[in-house]
């Protein structure tokens, strides 16, 4: 410990606790053999986002996405900078709302659909204002309610 | 090979950050008003179209935006900032060097490959942000920074470039730099743009061609720096690092007048911890401190004054200049005065490296240390949670007299609380 930073007030004989500043560690008793091997824990941040730019969240409403694994109030990460393709959960702006669909290419035509039966899936072709704003990621779903 | 400067910009960023986040705009005119609500600050294309006008009061277009069902949204800063900080994020990846100029615009260089136009690069580059960030921008290319805003307002201009023009591969300028009217070019403002009007000066070619004698004699080497850069001379370089700042200003007007020291205090104070706060970010410190007060312009008994205040020792502490700036603020107030509108200015602006001590100031460096650790801790909160999560004493807020913002979107990516509404119904 770097003795000039923590108790150079005590000669005086001021009563005043000097915080440390040096970084580093105070050695009382035996040191940690885990010491060198401490890493900085684990950052969701940088396991679930490949691109932060493009990266943007959206609080999901509704359930006609259960089959998909996306509940009604789970958080969907959305990541704009990935080309739709057919198969992704996308989200496309429709009526003036984010609509949550899944994106799929039959015989040369491309659909939205939700992923649950008795849903009509949106031409996209015959709705030439359909948008897609970006493509969902993940959906963090919390377990406890 | 050769440099190329690219001027970007967003296309009426504010309306176009609203649009981005709120589906229900789509294809609707908006505009956005300014603090406090107060005038139109930024428009739609929609709504450019419609008519409505820049900088106009509020009140007075309420009812003719309501009947042509235009959007009216207060200034969502919080929004803007996150997506101009993508923006720039993005921009400063695709250009070699890169100038954040405002929060939406930026100068960049790029190479230029012998004689090629870089029309198919910004074409990239405009669809590049437009996935990933979801906002329209224009690009202008040219030999240096005053063309490169020419070729920008080309880019505006002429509808079928799509939001790009490249006058750097252009030989004749004629025929664009006509075009553009003298007071469009970057540098020159109202009094130098009457002053070129007298000498029948009105457009950028004419300006260009005149005696440059003329202008040096009126303008010195600023004016002839602009001139030097239409002719294509570099004259005014890229300047990449944006914290070296001068000065630093945060000023804001009130929702209601204020006529009380107390209230008045209050404002000072938490301007003065945003303006540390921005001082500590970029690792500067301020060696003055200027506070001042005004009363509304309009008013009969129009009040306005200000105060200024040296310190020996530069400093980034919260402490020190809010301590200096309340005993300004009491110095300048006035009672039975209804104050619209305070500020506070740090100036001498130098960097955190060079900190010079006073020789005598034995001792205090260590309490110093752990100031600069507090203040730090502090800015570390407030980013974490609100803006006004921890702060000084003098700055704790009873009434609401912060700017009035009552029809904000309230969306944002940035806060948890405020993202916008996925449906899957």
């Amino acid at each position: 410990m770097n003795s000039n930073n923590s108790s150079s007030s005590s000669k005086k004989g001021s009563s005043t606790l000097l915080i440390p500043l040096v970084k580093g560690t105070v050695s009382a008793g035996f040191p940690s053999p885990a010491e060198d091997y401490i890493e900085l824990g684990i950052d969701l941040n940088k396991y679930l986002i490949k691109s932060p730019i493009s990266t943007f969240f959206l609080r999901v409403s509704g359930n006609s996405m259960n089959n998909a694994g996306i509940y009604n109030n789970d958080l969907l990460i959305i990541d704009r900078s990935i080309k739709p393709h057919p198969g992704h959960i996308v989200v496309a702006l429709l009526d003036g709302e984010f609509t949550l669909k899944r994106l799929i290419k039959e015989k040369d035509n491309y659909y939205l659909k939700a992923d649950k039966e008795n849903y009509p899936a949106i031409n996209l072709y015959e709705y030439l204002d359909i948008h897609i704003w970006g493509v969902a990621i993940y959906s963090i779903h919390g377990l406890q309610k | 090979m050769s440099k190329a400067i690219i001027q970007i910009d967003g296309n009426n960023f504010y309306a176009s950050c609203e649009k981005m986040i709120d589906p229900s705009l789509k294809g609707k005119g908006l505009v956005i008003l300014s603090n406090n609500d107060g005038c139109i600050i930024a428009r739609s294309s929609e709504a450019r179209k419609m008519g409505i006008p820049m900088g106009q009061p509020y009140f007075k277009l309420k009812n003719k935006l309501k009947q042509l069902n235009i959007s009216v949204r207060s200034s969502n800063y919080e929004l803007y900032g996150d997506i101009s900080n993508r923006l720039m994020q993005l921009l400063r990846k695709n250009c070699e060097e890169l100038e954040i100029y405002s929060i939406d615009e930026a100068f960049g260089t790029i190479k230029r490959p012998k004689d090629k136009c870089l029309y198919q690069w910004g074409n990239s580059l405009r669809a590049l942000v437009y996935q990933n960030i979801g906002i329209p921008i224009s690009i202008g290319i040219g030999e240096t920074k005053v063309l490169s805003k020419i070729s920008n307002h080309l880019a505006k201009k002429i509808q079928r470039n799509s939001g790009i023009f490249d006058i750097g591969i252009v030989k004749d300028k004629d025929y664009y730099l006509q075009q553009i009217k003298v007071n469009k070019v970057w540098g020159i403002g109202k009094r130098m743009t009457k002053w070129l009007k007298d000498k029948g000066i009105t457009n950028a070619r004419e300006f260009r061609d005149m005696s440059s004698k003329q202008i040096k004699e009126r303008y010195g080497v600023v004016g002839l720096r602009i001139q030097n850069e239409l002719k294509g001379k570099t004259c005014i370089a890229i300047k990449e690092i944006t914290s070296d700042r001068k000065e630093i200003c945060v000023s804001k007007s009130f929702s209601y007048p204020i006529d009380s020291l107390e209230e008045l205090r209050q404002a000072v104070s938490k301007y003065v911890l945003i303006a540390s706060s921005r001082l500590r970010k970029y690792n500067q410190l301020s060696s003055a401190i200027t506070v001042f007060i005004a009363t509304n312009i309009h008013s009969r008994n129009f009040y306005k004054s200000e105060e200024t205040e040296k310190l020996n020792i530069a400093t980034s502490d919260s402490r020190v200049i809010l301590e200096k700036s309340l005993v300004l603020t009491k110095k300048i107030f006035r009672p039975y005065k209804k104050f619209t509108k305070a500020g506070v200015i740090l100036h001498k602006l130098q960097s955190n490296q060079y900190k010079q001590k006073l020789l005598f100031n034995k001792g205090e460096s260590q309490e110093e240390l752990h100031i600069e650790r507090l203040d730090n801790l502090i800015d570390n909160i407030n980013k974490k949670y609100r803006r006004d999560t921890l702060g000084w004493g003098s700055s704790i807020i009873e009434k609401d007299w912060g700017a009035r913002r009552e029809k904000l979107s309230n969306l944002k990516a940035t806060s948890i609380e405020s993202i916008p509404t996925v449906y899957a119904n």
